[in-house]
């Protein structure tokens, strides 16, 4: 009798587990596919700057929502940073300028497009009184660019070393056959160049951002150089993490496509790029910027869409910047070895195959 | 061991085993990936680099050490010039406590790194602006210091010297400050620290060379191996002028 009733208490914990263990099963795969339904979260390094306006467009345009993954942006003051964030993986994809040529040979970030198919606003200037300016265009070739080997030569030029205005300042010298050795590159923090130079310090000022320098020549300071001015392109690019790219691909395709219906947006309506722009930057915090500044912003640059996406070789513009650094011995070779490597053209070409495909 | 070798003993054994640890987290068990913290080997490769080639700052870790050098202790000399005068002053003569005290204590708190606009502006981007940011830091560390040293002289010292018919100054230069002297030293060597620390905010107003600049610039160009190169030679650079200034407390301070 006592063995009848051990077997049936036996029997009842033997029919419990096999209980739990089929809630468990059936809880995990409810969880399983309530996880599989939701949408990649897609971390976005951003910058409050012009290459990064698309990302408004796929926030309001809720484009993240059709293309089936989440946004969410992180915003950096500038491409040094950021590049840092990028390897500590605190980004996934990223829209970045010169920092890129630490984030992709560093970190083996993937450059998968280029952000802008015309652009300008990187600037060199001086003062109005200055020889530089009086010493007029010289170079045939680019007719814009002013000053003389004579005037430049013991100039103090203020610039940041490891981004856009290192860049510009090298090769605007360079043009008149001078070296960093024939003058006086100062290292100052992007934004304080801005203010040391309108309170009289040094002779030549690198600004990479249109709205310090829309400021300077609204003052009255003048444009000696720029990137544009020297016949050299300025792109900003798209970046993703070497772990999101490997992981993740069909997400980069996904987010290329937002990505591009945005930028097609941006392209085809003058008017929404300004007020989209001006959203962007207003509700990340910029204040240095003016309904008129914003417009002629927008009339300078235009983004890359679908329809232009193959008219430039991707990866250009940044191989030319890690290449002259390279040339300038201030970057190590096999940085550029690195840069040729990482370039990966297939996630555009997937994006916009399915984009023709949805059309 | 013998008592005079038990600390140095100790302090080698430490330093080895922080290397030892270091080298086993990034070079056997890869914890950390390259370019986040380099192995202690590549730190000297680099930095036995860095003494001859001048890339990617534009110069040689002695022009950057020399350049860091000229910047701190120009800083730090007039630092204590002012801060030696104003912080006794302070401590003898109630009225000068009562004017400039609350200005004091109201500048005190504001870090250097605070000032590099209003400097930029108003003392350019030279030397001058870069000592000033580094000023601050000692004069601040100095008056404090002089002036708990001189409040702290011994009430008896300060009778006696009364009764054998010694005026205000002469109490002063023969009792407050020979007795405040370790507290003095105190702030000398604080303030150093604090002239040292200055350094790579003091940099960052501009600069064309030092360690703070070369630090700067390694991390605009990925190099974590010359971040470490930099701090490592601000550290060493650090305790070694520490280390001399004790000498100096040792010979000049009685009863030390």
């Amino acid at each position: 009798m006592e063995s009848l009733m051990k077997k049936g208490r036996m029997k009842r914990w033997v029919l419990l587990l096999i209980f739990m263990m089929a809630m468990t099963v059936f809880v995990g795969g409810l969880n399983y596919t309530i996880a599989a339904a939701k949408p990649t979260k897609i971390r976005v390094g951003a910058m409050a700057y012009y290459l990064s306006v698309p990302l408004q467009v796929i926030k309001d345009e809720k484009l993240d929502e059709k293309y089936g993954f989440e946004l969410e942006v992180i915003n950096f003051p500038s491409g040094g940073p950021m590049a840092e964030a990028l390897g500590a993986g605190q980004w996934d994809i990223g829209t970045i300028g010169a920092g890129g040529m630490i984030a992709v040979p560093t970190y083996n970030a993937k450059l998968i497009a280029d952000v802008e198919f015309v652009m300008d606003g990187a600037w060199i200037m001086v003062r109005p009184d200055s020889d530089i300016a009086k010493a007029g265009s010289h170079l045939p070739k680019y007719p814009e660019v002013i000053g003389s080997k004579a005037t430049l030569k013991g100039k103090t030029i203020l610039g940041t070393i490891g981004n856009i205005s290192h860049y510009m300042a090298l090769d605007y010298i360079k043009l008149f056959g001078l070296g960093m050795k024939d003058v006086k590159f100062v290292h100052m923090e992007t934004s304080q160049i801005y203010t040391a130079f309108i309170a009289g310090n040094g002779d030549v000022a690198c600004i990479g951002s249109p709205a310090a320098g829309q400021k300077l020549r609204d003052q009255g300071y003048k444009i000696v150089g720029g990137l544009k001015q020297q016949g050299k392109s300025q792109q900003d690019a798209i970046l993703v993490s070497d772990k999101f790219y490997t992981h993740n691909y069909k997400d980069c395709v996904d987010f290329m496509k937002a990505w591009y219906r945005a930028t097609d947006k941006l392209n085809a309506n003058p008017e929404y790029e300004v007020e989209m722009t001006k959203k962007f930057y207003k509700l990340n915090g910029r204040t240095d910027f003016t309904d008129a500044g914003v417009r002629e912003e927008c009339s300078w640059n235009s983004y890359i869409d679908s329809k232009n996406a193959f008219e430039k070789k991707t990866g250009v513009w940044m191989t030319g910047l890690v290449k002259f650094m390279v040339d300038n011995k201030t970057m190590d070779k096999k940085v550029l070895d690195a840069m040729h490597t990482n370039i990966k053209l297939d996630v555009v070409k997937d994006a916009i195959k399915q984009l023709k495909a949805e059309k | 061991m013998k008592g005079q070798f038990k600390y140095p003993a100790i302090s080698i054994l430490s330093i080895s085993a922080f290397i030892l640890i270091w080298y086993l987290v990034t070079a056997v068990f890869n914890l950390f990936p390259v370019t986040m913290l380099p192995n202690p080997l590549t730190i000297v490769q680099s930095f036995i680099n860095k003494l001859f080639s001048t890339v990617p700052d534009g110069g040689t870790l002695f022009e950057h050490i020399w350049a860091s050098l000229t910047v701190a202790l120009t800083g730090y000399i007039v630092g204590i010039l002012v801060g030696l005068p104003i912080g006794i002053a302070m401590a003898w003569f109630k009225r000068i406590d009562y004017i400039i005290r609350p200005v004091f204590d109201f500048l005190r708190t504001i870090p250097g790194i605070a000032w590099i606009p209003i400097f930029t502006v108003g003392l350019g981007i030279g030397l001058t602006a870069k000592a000033a940011i580094i000023f601050i830091g000692v004069f601040v560390g100095t008056v404090v210091n002089v002036y708990t040293g001189i409040k702290q002289t011994n009430e008896v010292h300060v009778w006696v010297a009364k009764i054998f018919g010694a005026n205000s100054f002469e109490i002063l230069w023969s009792v407050a400050i020979p007795s405040a002297l370790p507290y003095i030293f105190t702030g000398l060597r604080v303030s150093f620290g604090m002239a040292w620390l200055g350094l790579i905010a003091a940099e960052l107003i501009a600069a064309e060379r030092g360690l703070g600049y070369m630090i700067q610039v390694a991390r605009n160009f990925g190099r974590p191996d010359l971040v470490i190169v930099g701090m490592i030679t601000i550290g060493g650079i650090g305790a070694l002028l520490t280390i001399g200034l004790e000498m100096l407390e040792k010979k000049v301070v009685k009863g030390n």
